[in-house]
């Protein structure tokens, strides 16, 4: 998977797309995997833009819950933005706002960030 | 027997057939090149098809005849009619030569033999008078002996070549010598070296001395057959100790009035043979390729008419003429390479044609050069490129290969009059092609082989894992627990369950179970990912569930915050399971949930509502560390039912990539009959109409449960 990426103002925003499931949740960590090395504390905050995203399945919360947790280990910030309807039903059932501070929109995080940084 | 061939196989096989094949390069190249250190010269396997190409040369492209010199004078069957049976009495013969003499013509060559006296003769006839006839015996030997008469006749006409016959063995009219008329001058080599490398016939069948002493010219008539067809002819040849040319070769001497034939030799040994203005290029032993033209039966001319006198001056006056037999049964017919039967003379008569028309076939002693040139490229390329190739691919470079050869020798012949030798080519290097391809072949099928063994032994092992996960199925589907033997003789509740993993085995997972005499526990749950690694999981999360809920007396939550801390101790494949776990009171009805991250339950009442009831919780097990879940606490009335679904049910998607959704399920629960099995039924069966024939992506589990009051006071 190629994951578009734009530096903001005080954060990484990174905007995967399509489906992350079973078939694509590995391709998705392994791209995911470079900005999670270098977001430490300190470093910017990553923004994961999900606008793009349709569906998440067990398998892609598992790849999530992986990165904020190596988030989380090295100090730094993940934070997840702009749901889709069927995206923001899975992290209400699954819980995974527990996980992840999840915003409305890209511009939400950003302005969450830079307030808290 | 066995034991050597596959010996002989494995060295064929050696290096993809390359050393093989190298081997018989070099083999068909000592056989090109017959170098001399060689103490044998290995023999041409290719010789039938050589002179089977050549001939097709001659038919494809005959030569074409630009003046006709030749007059073939045959004694034919009209002619043994007029004067008499064969053979004529020599006056006779001399009559004949006198009647074409008179038209002038260049030269006349004699294609028949003269070895004996003639037994008609009037000295012969008086040998054999009986006694007493003295007068008729004196009478005769007064007439003139008719040798005689044709030696008076050859002496009058100094242009006329008289022939002989090379034999191998002695008979009675053979000689060991014959008057030769022409004289040689050689260059670069002298008369030995020529007797070196011509022809040799010891013994000769020549004309009687008196009649070779009176001729212009001695020639030889002999030719060899390759295949009993002529394809060559000696200009010059050895009979006895002494040189003597051709009977073409002879009769353009004669005709030009020349003395000598000069002969010019190389290293190779002859090159060329000089008539006067003529300078014919021969092959090193001093033969010429015959380039044949088409039949002409127009320069025949009969015997009977030359006598009578009706014959047309203009094809015997300043022409070549050769006198010789056709009548049947007097002598050996001739195939040419062309295919047609003609008289042994009108080979002679194309030879004389195409000298005067300067028209040579040649194979140049720099041809083999070429050819072997030619070989070895070949050769090399198709043991370069045949091993790396597709059989088919192969064939169709050789066939190219071949094509351009074949071509090239008929270009060859047809533009250049060179004889190149395609077919020894063709044949060496079909061979070596052959030698390679046979490896080639041996290996796809050794390949073929391997792989056969290879899918078997794939089909075997995968028979023995799906053996093995089918193990592994029943033992997964045999620890989930059966409501109806578990819960025979149960009033207060009934519950019903299904778990229908979409491979083998599944991450699913459902239980339940009585803490106490009242307390019914149960459980769903599904776990990250699929297959076997989330199977081993739900066995671990299902057995440590359970040991910790019959443990623990506080509420669901409190059981579920355990599993979580126990489960992610020991979890080094991070993955997570999401759950609903609740405690039913079977005596009061009094229901307590308890969600990480999972679907939420359903409430169906006896009225046909159907909620998803909302619960405090968490997210799902081994996602958080230590996270304190909760529970909510609801009051169920008898004859409501709670149903428990995993994703594999609201994610179950059909062929046109719709997901059945929460509010088909919401509709399907509404309308669902009363009774927990009823409602697990009538869900599967909704869903498995909905998906038809497409492959489920996810594990189908539904958990129904229904209380019907304290004793069983709900139930019909």
């Amino acid at each position: 998977m190629e994951l578009q990426s734009r530096r903001a103002s005080t954060a990484i925003v990174i905007s995967p797309n399509g489906r992350l499931d079973q078939e694509h949740a590995d391709s998705f960590k392994q791209a995911l995997d470079p900005y999670l090395i270098e977001c430490k504390a300190g470093g910017a905050p990553l923004v994961l833009d999900f606008s793009a995203v349709s569906y998440i399945s067990s398998v892609g919360l598992r790849a999530l819950m992986l990165a904020a947790r190596q988030v989380k280990a090295q100090g730094g910030r993940i934070v997840v933005a702009a749901l889709t309807p069927i995206v923001r039903e899975v992290f209400e059932i699954s819980r995974f706002n527990l996980v992840f501070a999840v915003f409305a929109d890209v511009d939400a995080a950003l302005t969450s960030l830079a307030t808290q940084a | 027997m066995p034991r050597l061939l596959v010996w002989l196989s494995r060295i064929w096989r050696l290096g993809r057939g390359r050393p093989v094949a190298s081997l018989l390069l070099m083999g068909f190249s000592l056989m090109l090149v017959a170098p001399s250190w060689l103490p044998f010269e290995i023999p041409n396997p290719f010789e039938p098809m050589r002179l089977a190409l050549y001939d097709r040369y001659q038919r494809l492209a005959p030569r074409e005849r630009l003046s006709g010199p030749v007059t073939i004078v045959e004694i034919d069957e009209a002619s043994l009619k007029q004067i008499g049976a064969w053979p004529w009495p020599r006056d006779r013969l001399a009559a004949l030569l006198e009647a074409i003499g008179r038209h002038q013509p260049a030269a006349i060559g004699l294609d028949m033999f003269l070895p004996e006296p003639d037994s008609t003769s009037p000295e012969a006839l008086a040998a054999r008078l009986p006694a007493g006839a003295d007068k008729l015996r004196q009478d005769l030997l007064k007439l003139p002996p008719q040798d005689k008469v044709l030696a008076a006749t050859l002496r009058s006409m100094p242009y006329v070549v008289l022939g002989a016959a090379g034999f191998e063995f002695k008979t009675l009219a053979t000689s060991e010598g014959i008057l030769t008329k022409a004289e040689f001058l050689t260059h670069g080599g002298d008369l030995q070296d020529v007797s070196d490398v011509v022809r040799h016939f010891p013994y000769v069948l020549a004309s009687l001395p008196a009649l070779q002493a009176a001729a212009a010219g001695q020639a030889l008539l002999s030719v060899d057959l390759e295949q009993g067809i002529v394809r060559r002819v000696p200009l010059l040849a050895t009979v006895g100790p002494s040189v003597i040319p051709g009977l073409a070769a002879e009769m353009m001497r004669v005709a030009l009035g020349e003395k000598t034939i000069s002969i010019d030799m190389d290293f190779d040994g002859i090159a060329r043979v000089g008539i006067g203005d003529f300078s014919i290029p021969t092959q090193p032993n001093g033969e010429i390729w015959i380039h044949f033209a088409r039949r002409d039966e127009g320069r025949y001319l009969s015997a009977s008419a030359v006598l009578d006198g009706s014959a047309p001056a203009d094809m015997l006056t300043n022409k070549l003429v050769l006198v010789g037999l056709t009548g049947s049964g007097l002598i050996d017919n001739r195939v040419t390479p062309r295919g047609d039967y003609v008289p042994g003379i009108d080979i002679q008569a194309q030879v004389l044609e195409s000298l005067f028309d300067q028209h040579y076939l040649q194979r140049p002693p720099w041809m083999q050069r070429l050819e072997l040139a030619a070989f070895l490229l070949g050769g090399l390329l198709l043991i370069w490129a045949v091993p790396h190739l597709r059989p088919r691919i192969a064939t169709l470079l050789a066939s190219i290969l071949f094509i351009t050869l074949l071509g090239a020798g008929l270009a060859l012949f047809r533009y250049a009059n060179l004889l190149f030798d395609a077919a020894t080519l063709f044949g060496s290097l079909n061979i070596i092609f052959g030698s390679l391809l046979g490896t080639v072949f041996i290996e796809a099928d050794r390949d073929r082989r391997a792989a056969e063994r290879a899918l078997q032994f794939e089909r075997e092992s995968s028979a023995k894992l799906a053996g093995e996960l089918d193990a592994a199925r029943r033992i997964q589907l045999g620890s989930l627990p059966q409501a109806s033997r578990l819960f025979a003789d149960e009033t207060r509740f009934e519950l019903d369950a299904l778990l229908e993993p979409a491979r083998h085995v599944g991450g699913d997972l459902y239980d339940f179970f009585l803490l106490d005499e009242k307390r019914l526990f149960f459980v769903i749950g599904d776990v990250s990912g699929k297959g076997l690694p989330a199977a081993l999981f739900m066995a671990v999360t299902k057995a440590l569930a359970k040991s910790l809920a019959l443990r623990n007396t506080g509420s669901v939550g409190d059981i579920l915050q355990a599993t979580d801390v126990e489960l992610a101790r020991e979890n080094p494949e991070t993955l997570f399971v999401t759950m609903v776990a609740g405690i039913l009171d079977a005596d009061s009805g009094r229901l307590e949930l308890s969600n990480a991250g999972h679907d939420a339950p359903w409430r169906i009442t006896a009225a046909g509502t159907a909620d998803s009831l909302v619960t405090v919780g968490g997210p799902p097990l081994c996602v958080l560390e230590n996270y304190p879940f909760e529970s909510s606490a609801f009051q169920l009335v008898p004859g409501d039912a709670l149903c428990l679904i995993t994703d594999g049910v609201t994610e179950a998607m059909n062929s046109a990539g719709e997901l059945y959704g929460s509010e088909r399920l919401a509709l399907l629960l509404k309308a669902a009959p009363q009774g927990a099995g009823a409602i697990v039924a009538a869900l599967r069966k909704d869903v498995r109409q909905f998906v038809g024939e497409t492959e489920a992506a996810d594990d189908l589990t539904v958990l129904a449960l229904r209380w019907n009051g304290p004793a069983g006071a709900g139930r019909e």
